[in-house]
């Protein structure tokens, strides 16, 4: 969340962080424009909610505390499939309403720019059913706020071979990376939305154009299924095949000590969290590296554990500076 | 059970919060129960000498700010100083007739601790510290320890919740020795428990015991008599006559589980050891008999019994047994046995009498446990024979045989024994061990000489709960400042008589109407006046104009508190015990001629065959234009030359009272007799002189016809607008088992049935009931059938469905009392509902509230029943004194016949008195009681004659009048002729 | 009484944002002896399409009050009438106060669990909701602050326990914010009208002196995120 920084200082009795709560006169300067978080009567503007004041021009706006996840154009979210319909998918990311992911904005197999066909619409199920975790991009907002989202690039997709992680999504900090490699084969997606996903770092994503062998028999079984009505010859049959790994529900092997530095990892953010720091890739690897002074990761989810690691971030960081 | 505290934590105000957990077991289960208890630190300590509590003091909702009351100057005695007394529980409990003493006791502390201890111990007792301690003049005053930070403590885990009241008390006396100790005043805690007193010492506490206490006192020998009898050093020889009565826990299982029934006890006033229980689940009472069956229960005790195996199971007694026949053991000190061998032998010949004949037994039971004692001051004599004649100065036991004959004799310890000898004395009771045959009681004060006009009437008021004190202070202050030159403001409109009274403009202006009033000769408190006035179209304007009590007597006041706790006026003989101070009675509310009062009117359009066309409440003022007496009014309406507007009204409201009279008859309105007479009094001597029925004139049912309209009227107002609350009054249909024996006498004796099916059954054949030879009978009879009717009540309306507001007597639906507000206080509430129902002023709060109705209606009954009780025995006092100078030859009748005695009225002294066949006959043997003839047979005195009395027979009988020596109680004695 | 005077409040605590990790917003709220906690879960996605609304958000209000939470250990129904007929006022108060159509097509679902109950279990569930939602980030007009008040002889009362409230007619009044305008009132029994004025002054009275804790609370717990925001 932004701090107020544009808050406009020309009102000398507002304090730059004020926090105002429900009911409170913002303001009865009638030339302000009412925005998010007031409401307006008898030419007063009042907070509807519990925040901070921020003045952007003329807009006056208060800033909830905390708040659902509001989506925004070309965040990085994870979300998880909660219904299939009729060339969409409904998915829950956090926020107000489950956004939308057009069958139209998804990558399917057999190519990236092919048009969808009815034969795509009977299938959704193969491709992502309820419950399935993906990540996404916002592609629009619709008039009432919630959200449309996209899948179109090989970054996004459905999630596997990791646990899921969910944290309050003011503390996800927006930046242009949200998918990060971690030290120990492990990677993980910041949803902006505050879903979290870590995994093992997959093959895939280590040599991303070698050559793959180890297909799982379901992979190929749902590939036989798909009858190719119109395959692009532009596509490189390896393209295809791992466009179709993209929707295998089957994770790979991960062995003992990949799962256990998941898990560390996901008590690092969770550590995070509690302390309510941001999360940062730096924030999130500066942690993993304070939480090896204890062997189990278990350990960490001590409170006086979790409280002594998070004043070790902060303080590391400001001696970095 | 409790142990309190688990933490404290401190708020923001000065204010800390504990909590208090404590056990409780309910049905036997225990479940924690833990509730918040704030502690404060602006408690004021309310004394006058203190400077720092001023600040302190936060006014309450309606305001007021609490008073300071303990004087600066507080009583000085040699051992102590100036000092505030603190009381502890047990003091108030045994002595709480010594604290209402005015020459003792002032700047009195009680701790709410103690004030709690004794609400549960025995709400009476707590009523009467409350009204202490709002009463200024003794200065008492409560302060809440158990809320004050200082003042509070905790309970130790090894100490009993005994232990830490105690401690509770003693840390409040060391906090106030500290607070006051700048003013130089001590305070003296007073208990009589010694551990409490030793840990006291050693907190540097002045403790003094009870007897320490009064010692200090320069008048302690006057007080000394006072102080209740402790516990009694427990003789070695422990004998037990009682058993003991369960454990409360058994009790509340056997009441749960239906083996055990409560109800109140109900002694024969003939049979002080015979005693009756209602109990709702079987349809006959349960018989208790003899007095281990009911094992120290007193008259009118909640009580818990158990029934007796049926082989016990008896007739109601025939007999009549006496206390003193009995009681043949005198000396207080010694316990013996023999009474009772005695007792047991009469009852097993009445058992066996019994037996024979066993179609009509009741079960019978026995008390083992005594939920509340009804135990209040009683009036009584020391008998002579119990006290000795040693005449040593040391405090002796004697007994007090008590003027109520259901209740046993009661043992108190006095030092005056001798000197109070042939005095009514008050006594308290205070407990009854089961190691002993009597109660315990103490002597609380001397009323006079046996037989003296004033020891007798306040002890018959006394007995019958009478309050008769004088108003207090704060009750007086309720009247109008103006006093007996209150008017009626002379200009309606006035603004500042509309400022001091702004309903006023609602009231209506009735002083045209020519309003007369009409009552018995001599009556100053005036309640009502009537006015009749034939409107246009031939209908009558028929107006009854009632006081306007409720206009002086404003809800919330102490005047009202003091007229809801009175409830009613007392009539005695030569005596008027008001509800309402005299001012208001007999001058301000009292509807008297020529003069401008205030009044609620009730008038309605009657046609000519006065059917109700219309009826209007409305609060008046009207202007009396003459107070008759029902003589004079009959005489002025006979009166043929008489011919102005007012003997014309007065002449309408006859004829239509007659009417109403006629259709009310008609409806079944019973017209029953009870055997009212008056003693004349001399006017000189006001010695009695003669005795005379009562006599009625045609004025007198005009009077009560339209207040019986009024009444009614009034009822249905209420009831439609409070259906929950209203004020009403019910009369019972009679229980047909009242009836079975009166029937069965008169169908054994006479040959006739009375119809008990409804009243008007009942009313017609009460009619037929006539012996051509005896005119007296159909009265005589008439009398007994009042006898088993129920007792009319008051009730409020939510109490009962509406089918069951029937007043039998009446005949009507539905009926209150609204027609004498200066007398009674059940008016005073149906005028405050009228006036809430016609929406003239918004009604109080607990007039709508309907378990305060139901406790204001409970008061109400128990008055009026007393007051009833309280004027019949004045009657009967003075008869007896009348008879007293002339023994005459009367005739009687007989009412009741026992195995050995037979019961007499005697119409003429409206008097009725057991003649026992100890007096009729010595030849015992002889007697022949024939119980289905309801007739005794036995050979006279002299031994010549057979004679055979029965019920309904008329007597002659001598009266002349004796006096009791034991209970120093004249009494019409009658001796058969 | 309890050593209150007649316009004193109860021990009154409230925390908000207690759970932080499972609900949108959470509050928990301390009355003398009667503890509520309560979960705003949303605004989100209704669970059926039935109970949506497309100009506006609907309100799912759960009431437990849990079998342990008073003396006699008896398990509620929670279909029992009272509860149900709590829940709908409840209802009703929100819908007014919180800016539902700020929200459309979602629900916002509100769970209260008492824990304890010792009298005030409407003004406790009441204030505990709207701290909640607060904390939720949930537009609403006001605040609004509950309290309960009864009627002793000639004495108003604020605030009563369990065993003042077995014995007393009381109301329960929530009130909007500073002002006077009542956005619950609820009347079990009967007060008489004269007096009712003067219960519901001094209701009145100890609402605001609620919303001046409440408004404490939030801003102590703002105060306190913003500066950990800070580290950012």
């Amino acid at each position: 969340m932004e701090d107020s920084d544009n808050a406009d200082d020309e009102d000398g009795s507002m304090q730059n962080r004020a926090i105002v709560t429900p009911g409170e006169l913002v303001t009865d300067d009638p030339v302000w424009m009412k925005g998010h978080g007031t409401y307006y009567l008898e030419n007063r503007t009042y907070s509807s909610v519990a925040g901070t004041v921020s003045r952007v021009n003329r807009l006056l706006s208060v800033i909830p505390i905390r708040g659902r996840y509001q989506p925004e154009t070309g965040d990085h979210i994870v979300g998880r499939i909660t219904e299939v319909g009729q060339k969409r998918w409904k998915v829950d990311i956090g926020a107000k309403q489950d956004a939308v992911l057009m069958l139209g904005s998804v990558n399917l197999p057999g190519g990236v720019l092919r048009r969808k066909n009815e034969a795509d619409e009977l299938q959704m199920r193969n491709f992502l059913k309820e419950g399935d975790l993906l990540n996404a991009e916002v592609q629009s907002l619709f008039q009432d706020g919630s959200a449309s989202l996209h899948t179109r690039s090989l970054k996004y997709g459905k999630l596997r071979d990791g646990v899921f992680l969910k944290v309050p999504s003011s503390l996800v900090v927006r930046s242009k990376y949200h998918s990060h490699e971690l030290p120990g084969g492990v990677s993980v997606i910041l949803g902006v939305n505050g879903y979290v996903w870590l995994r093992k770092t997959s093959d895939l994503q280590q040599q991303q154009s070698a050559s793959h062998v180890g297909k799982d028999a379901a992979a190929l079984s749902t590939r036989g299924n798909y009858s190719v009505g119109n395959a692009s010859v532009t596509i490189t049959r390896l393209e295809e095949e791992s466009s179709w790994e993209i929707y295998s529900d089957v994770n790979d092997q991960i062995s003992q000590s990949i799962r256990e530095t998941i898990t560390r990892y996901a008590n690092c953010i969770k550590i995070l969290a509690y302390c309510e720091i941001g999360i940062t890739l730096e924030r999130v690897t500066a942690c993993y590296e304070a939480s090896m002074a204890y062997d189990e990761a278990g350990k960490l989810i001590d409170r006086e554990v979790m409280e002594s690691i998070g004043d070790d971030v902060i303080t590391a960081e400001k001696y970095r500076g | 059970m409790a142990s309190p505290v688990v933490g404290k934590k401190r708020l923001s105000e000065g204010l800390t919060v504990t909590s208090k957990v404590f056990v409780r077991s309910r049905n036997g289960n225990a479940s924690k129960i833990v509730r918040e208890h704030y502690l404060r630190n602006d408690i004021p300590c309310l004394s006058r000498a203190c400077q720092r509590c001023g600040e302190l003091v936060a006014p309450d909702a309606n305001g007021q700010l609490p008073k300071f009351i303990l004087s600066p100057e507080p009583l000085q005695l040699k051992e102590v100083g100036r000092h505030y007394v603190v009381v502890d529980t047990n003091i108030i409990l045994q002595a709480i007739d010594l604290l209402e003493n005015n020459q003792i006791f002032f700047d009195v502390i009680v701790p709410q601790t103690v004030l709690d201890e004794v609400r549960n111990k025995s709400f009476p007792i707590y009523n009467r510290i409350r009204t202490l301690c709002q009463d200024n003049e003794k200065r008492f005053i409560v302060f809440h320890n158990e809320f004050c930070e200082e003042t509070y403590v905790k309970r130790l885990d090894s100490e009993s919740i005994n232990d830490r009241n105690d401690r509770a008390i003693r840390q409040l006396c060391t906090w106030y020795q500290e607070h006051l100790q700048s003013s130089g005043i001590n305070i003296v805690l007073v208990t009589n428990d010694r551990l409490n007193k030793e840990s006291a010492v050693k907190n540097n506490i002045t403790t003094k015991n009870l007897h320490e206490y009064v010692e200090l006192h320069p008048n302690c020998s006057e007080l000394r008599d006072l102080i209740p009898t402790e516990e009694f050093k427990q003789r070695e020889k422990v004998e037990h006559f009682f058993e003991n009565h369960y454990t409360t826990s058994r009790i509340l299982g056997g009441l749960k589980n239906g083996t055990l029934y409560q109800g109140s006890v109900n002694i024969s006033s003939y049979n002080f050891l015979e005693g009756e229980i209602k109990v709702a689940s079987l349809p006959k009472p349960l018989l208790l008999i003899g007095s281990a069956n009911l094992n120290r229960a007193f008259n009118g005790d909640q009580v818990v019994v158990e029934l007796l195996p049926k082989s016990q199971w008896k007739k109601p007694s025939t007999m009549i047994i006496d206390d003193e026949k009995l009681n043949t053991n005198e000396d207080p000190n010694n316990e013996d046995t023999q009474i009772s061998d005695r007792e047991r032998r009469l009852l097993t010949q009445d058992a066996i009498d019994t037996q024979n004949d066993s179609s009509e037994v009741q079960p019978t039971g026995r008390v083992v446990g005594i939920v509340k004692r009804s135990w209040r001051l009683y009036v009584g004599q020391i008998v002579q024979n119990s006290v000795s004649k040693n005449t040593s100065n040391s405090a002796k036991s004697c007994f007090v045989k008590l003027m109520d004959r259901t209740l046993p004799r009661v043992r108190i310890r006095t030092r005056r024994a001798n000197e109070l000898l042939g005095q009514k004395i008050v006594v308290a009771i205070d407990s009854w061990p089961t190691t002993s045959n009597h109660p315990e009681g103490h002597f609380v004060k001397c009323l006079g000489e046996s037989e003296s006009v004033e020891a007798e009437t306040e002890a018959l008021l006394l007995e019958h709960d009478v309050e008769y004190r004088p108003f207090s202070k704060s009750v007086l202050d309720c009247l109008p400042p103006e006093g007996h030159d209150w008017v009626v403001p002379k200009d309606l409109e006035d603004a500042e008589v509309l400022r001091k009274d702004p309903l006023l403009p609602k009231r209506k202006d009735f002083r045209d109407k020519l309003v007369c009033s009409i009552d018995p000769p001599g009556c100053v408190d005036i309640d009502d006046a009537l006015h009749a006035q034939q409107l246009p179209n031939g209908n009558w304007e028929v107006g009854v104009h009632i006081a306007d009590v409720t206009h002086f007597v404003k809800p919330g006041t102490p005047l009202d508190a003091e007229g809801a706790s009175r409830a009613t006026s007392v009539y005695l003989v030569d005596k008027r015990i008001d509800m309402l101070p005299m001012l208001l009675g007999t001058d301000l509310c009292s509807l008297k001629p020529y003069v401008e009062r205030f009044s609620f009117s009730c008038i309605w359009e009657l046609d000519d065959d006065a059917n109700i066309v219309n009826v209007e409440f409305n609060k008046s003022i009207i202007k009396s234009r003459e107070a008759f007496s029902y003589e004079q009014a009959q005489l002025r309406i006979d009166d043929k030359s008489q011919q102005d507007d007012l003997t014309k009204g007065m002449r309408a409201l006859l004829r239509l009272s007659k009417k109403l009279k006629q259709k009310r008859l008609d409806a079944g309105a019973l017209n029953l007799a009870s055997p009212e007479v008056k003693v004349h009094m001399d006017s000189e001597t006001s010695d009695p002189g003669e005795v005379e029925i009562k006599k009625l004139f045609e004025t007198n049912s005009l009077v009560e016809e339209f207040m019986l309209l009024a009444n009614i009227s009034v009822a249905r107002k209420i009831y439609s607008e409070y259906p929950q609350t209203a004020m009403l009054r019910r009369h019972n249909s009679p229980p047909a088992t009242n009836f079975e024996k009166l029937n069965d006498m008169l169908r054994v004796r006479k040959n006739m049935a009375i119809s008990i099916e409804s009243s008007k059954a009942l009313a017609d054949s009460l009619d037929r009931c006539v012996d051509p030879n005896d005119e007296y009978f159909n009265t005589l009879l008439r009398i007994m059938s009042t006898r088993a009717m129920t007792a009319a009540e008051y009730f409020s309306s939510g109490s009962y469905g509406y089918p069951e507001f029937r007043h039998y007597g009446l005949a009507v639906d539905i009926y209150t009392h609204f027609t004498s507000p200066i007398r009674r206080y059940c008016d005073v509430v149906a005028h405050r509902q009228l006036a809430g129902a016609i929406g003239y002023e918004p009604l109080d709060l607990g007039h709508r509230d309907k378990s305060k109705m139901e406790t204001i209606c409970k008061n109400l009954n128990k008055r009026h029943r007393n007051a009833q009780f309280a004027g019949r025995a004045s009657i009967e006092y003075y008869v007896g004194q009348v008879m007293k100078n002339n023994e005459s030859v009367e005739t009687g009748y007989v009412i009741r016949v026992f195995s050995n005695g037979v019961v007499v009225l005697v119409p003429k002294f409206g008097v009725e008195s057991l003649i026992k066949l100890d007096d009729l006959t010595s030849h015992v043997e002889s007697v022949n009681f024939e119980e289905d003839k309801y007739q005794l047979t036995f050979t006279t005195q002299d031994g010549k004659h057979q004679r055979t009395v029965a019920v309904f027979d008329q007597v002659k009988v001598e009266v002349k009048s004796i006096l009791d020596q034991s209970v120093g109680k004249r009494k019409a004695q009658l001796v058969l002729l | 009484m309890d050593g209150r005077r007649w316009n004193e409040l109860r021990r009154f605590q409230c925390r908000i944002n207690t759970h932080p990790n499972s609900a949108d917003g959470s509050s928990f709220v301390e009355q003398g002896n009667s503890k509520v906690v309560c979960i705003v879960e949303g605004p989100m996605e209704p669970p059926s399409r039935s109970q949506l609304s497309a100009t506006e958000a609907t309100l799912n209000i759960s009431l437990n009050v849990t079998p342990f939470s008073s003396i006699d250990r008896k398990r509620r129904n929670k279909n029992e009438r009272r509860i149900q007929e709590i829940i709908t006022s409840l209802k009703r108060t929100f819908e007014q106060s919180i800016i539902t159509d700020k929200y459309p097509r979602t629900t916002i679902s509100i769970t209260c669990h008492v824990l304890t109950l010792d009298g005030g279990l409407i003004s406790a569930v009441t204030n505990s909701i709207t701290l909640a939602l607060i904390d939720a980030g949930i537009a609403m007009y006001d605040y609004i602050s509950s309290v309960s008040a009864g009627f002793y002889d000639n004495t108003p009362l604020l605030d009563l326990n369990q065993l003042e409230e077995n014995d007393l007619s009381y109301l329960t009044i929530g009130i909007v914010g500073k002002s006077e305008k009542l956005a619950l009132l609820i009347l079990e029994n009967k007060i008489p009208l004269d007096k009712l004025e003067g219960v519901l002054a001094i209701a009145v009275a100890g609402g605001h002196r609620i919303r001046d804790m409440m408004d404490k609370e939030v801003r102590r717990h703002g105060e306190l995120r913003l500066s950990k925001l800070a580290n950012k």
